[in-house]
């Protein structure tokens, strides 16, 4: 598959895929590397992986990073209940000391989690490991094993090595820096905010409903708002989330009313919002001033959906 | 023609390695020349986007890769003609990251028409394009008032009482507690049941648990963050403020140090690889030292660009007289923001110690309500303490 037929297929599945990423993923796929993608929160990191997955119609396999996250909820852990259980149920039997232990800990009594489950697979899924910044420095070493060679070690069982490689996607917040070995067994990918004819694109194929002057105005503002000092600036999926609010309340355009009731979906802290605020005088000539904008912001404050509900 | 393009993809990683710091070893040379293989080299947006997923590593490298990436394929041929010719344009993806990082005040400017990575003007990652014309004009004071003139020494770290440092830097990371993680670890009081080792032992008195196993929390390691004020005038104290962060930066992996001035940035790998090959001195840090105090702003680049290296393990330590010729807003909104998702603020004042100080400078009396402790320049233990 080369970059444009990436591009296409990702287009296909809603994913406005630009030339840097369809070549990262061409080239994570011809060389069988991993893919670390960094890059500002809401960007479509994790929705990247999805859509691979779609695209290559496999399987997505999912390891949420976090704080405390060990091998036991990363790769495997033994059924202990059952083991117990047949500990107990076997105990009259005449069973050497070895072949009872040997019986428990095969593979009938073996839980796999997410990262053993992708070595299982039959055919390559795509393995996405979100968040990696989040685990501490002792799990990213403990990945590396498994990226770098696709293998693991079960101390009772042996090594496991996967049959198919899997696609890999890492993605990571920057909350830390992570390690130059972890990167260096990666190709690297960074996604920033987008353009505004990219934003545009995006939510024309998320939202195929979208009228085109709607697209561009909110395109426009989240540029405005991205030059702005946020605290948490707001990425393509509040852009998203707040065209799919606008065109669920039957806006065609972008108005002051509008904006002051769902402002909650691109800025969610109050500080954020206060900002907002004293910025009115700079974002004011981006919205419209048709006089059907003023007959809303005439009406009852709690009949906003005015004129537009529809009671089935 | 192929042996044209492969030794000149070998010449490029090697020079990205010795000129620009990158981590291209034979793997990654490799690596790159497969790439090329894969997109082939027909379109040079193509070819860089390829080398840049292989060569880069981390967000700052883009911008020194397209630097250099343009400076070498436009003077040597790549072996493919169409190559050396085709369309030069910059990257707007990472123009427009650029633009973005950098401060508020700079941004309606416009800039160099294009081109502008290409050739002679190298500049380093952290200022790209140079002083842009909307510098604030504290800024423009710092850099062009007449004792500005007698360029600043550069930032070298003061070797004598390094061990004594490195003494106190082992002291603090020891002495810092931040309570407990989340992760659970074999420990012999731990408060929960370990199944997995508790049922390995009871195989040994044949099924019965005789010996229980237990997992607990451990200790959380705190990570630090420092700032350093490069200022004027903080030279007479940079030697000392430089030998700790260096000492620290040394001692623990968890340890980021960024120097102010104008602007900030990022020396942690610098204050790191100082001494061990070279001498204990900074390469230059353009206008992130020797000039005026921009605090609030400096601050508040780094809330802005480095937040996410601030949690709740984090211990900021502040190393600066408070003398700010910056917006006093400002520095109280950084503060806050920094104050807001650390651990604690530590702020090491040169003066501190001497008798009849008062924190009354502007910059001081803004941060002081943010501040867990204020403290001299050589008393350690109040950070610990904080």
């Amino acid at each position: 598959m080369n970059a444009a037929q990436i591009r296409e297929r990702f287009s296909g599945n809603g994913y406005v895929a630009d030339e840097d990423f369809a070549t990262s993923v061409e080239l994570m796929l011809a060389l069988e590397k991993p893919l670390l993608i960094e890059g500002p929160a809401g960007v479509g990191k994790t929705e990247s992986a999805k859509v691979l997955a779609g695209v290559l119609e496999t399987k997505l396999i999912r390891l949420q990073c976090y704080e405390g996250l060990d091998t036991a909820s990363a790769l495997y852990e033994w059924n202990y209940p059952k083991q117990l259980l047949h500990i107990r149920l076997t105990e009259n039997q005449n069973v050497s000391l070895e072949d009872r232990e040997a019986q428990i800990f095969s593979a009938p009594f073996l839980l796999a989690r997410p990262l053993l489950e992708a070595i299982l697979q039959e055919s390559a899924p795509v393995l996405l490991i979100d968040e990696i910044d989040r685990a501490d420095e002792a799990f990213e070493a403990f990945l590396l094993e498994l990226l770098g060679e696709f293998q693991v070690t079960i101390p009772e069982i042996g090594t496991m090595r996967a049959k198919t490689r899997p696609a890999v996607i890492v993605t990571s917040n920057r909350t830390r820096d992570l390690s130059d070995a972890l990167r260096r067994r990666c190709l690297y990918l960074w996604i920033d905010y987008p353009s505004f004819e990219r934003e545009v694109a995006i939510l024309h194929a998320r939202l195929p409903g979208i009228n085109d002057r709607l697209a561009q105005q909110i395109a426009r503002f989240m540029e405005f708002l991205r030059a702005q000092p946020f605290q948490r600036v707001p990425g393509t999926a509040e852009s998203l989330d707040w065209a799919l609010a606008l065109v669920r309340l039957h806006r065609e355009a972008l108005d002051e009313r509008t904006l002051e009731r769902t402002a909650g979906c691109i800025l969610k802290v109050q500080e954020d919002w206060e900002l907002l605020r004293s910025l009115r005088p700079k974002y004011e000539p981006l919205l419209t001033h048709d006089p059907h904008a003023r007959a809303a912001s005439s009406a009852p404050e709690a009949d906003y959906g005015l004129g537009t509900v529809r009671v089935t | 023609m192929r042996d044209d393009l492969a030794s000149n993809v070998v010449e490029f990683c090697s020079r990205l390695r010795n000129e620009h710091g990158f981590i291209t070893g034979p793997r990654e040379t490799r690596e790159a020349l497969r790439a090329l293989e894969t997109v082939g080299v027909r379109e040079r947006t193509r070819v860089a986007a390829a080398l840049r997923s292989v060569c880069c590593s981390r967000p700052e490298d883009i911008a020194l890769f397209e630097q250099a990436f343009n400076a070498f394929f436009s003077s040597e041929s790549l072996g493919a003609p169409q190559l050396a010719q085709a369309q030069r344009r910059t990257r707007p993806a990472s123009n427009r990251r650029q633009e973005r990082d950098r401060t508020d005040a700079q941004r309606p400017q416009q800039r160099p028409p294009q081109d502008d990575l290409d050739g002679g003007s190298l500049r380093t990652s952290a200022h790209p394009e140079g002083e842009s014309l909307a510098e604030s004009w504290q800024g423009m004071r710092a850099r062009y008032s007449p004792d500005a003139s007698v360029s600043p020494e550069p930032p070298s770290i003061a070797t004598d009482g390094l061990d004594a440092a490195l003494a106190e830097a082992n002291r603090l990371i020891r002495r810092v507690r931040l309570g407990r993680s989340l992760r659970w670890k074999p420990q012999p009081r731990g408060t929960r049941f370990d199944l997995r080792r508790t049922l390995r032992a009871s195989l040994r008195t044949g099924g019965d648990v005789v010996a229980t196993r237990m997992l607990g929390h451990p200790r959380r390691n705190p990570r630090f963050v420092l700032l350093l004020d490069g200022s004027r005038s903080m030279s007479e104290h940079a030697g000392r403020a430089l030998q700790f962060a260096h000492a620290l930066c040394r001692r623990t992996r968890r340890a980021s140090a960024f120097v102010f001035s104008t602007q900030l940035r990022d020396v942690t790998r610098e204050l790191r690889a100082a001494g061990r090959t070279g001498p204990y001195r900074l390469a230059d840090l353009g206008e992130a030292w020797g000039g005026g105090t921009r605090i609030g702003a400096s601050l508040s680049e780094f809330v802005r660009r480095y937040a996410a290296r601030l949690s709740d393990r984090t211990v900021v330590i502040v190393i600066s007289d408070g003398l700010d010729v910056g917006d006093v807003a400002q520095l109280k909104r950084a503060m806050h923001e920094i104050a807001r998702r650390c651990a604690s603020i530590t702020w090491l004042n040169p003066h501190a110690g001497e008798p009849g100080y008062a924190p009354t400078a502007g910059g001081m009396l803004a941060a002081l309500p943010y501040v867990t402790a204020l403290a001299p320049l050589d008393d350690l233990s109040a950070i610990a303490d904080a």
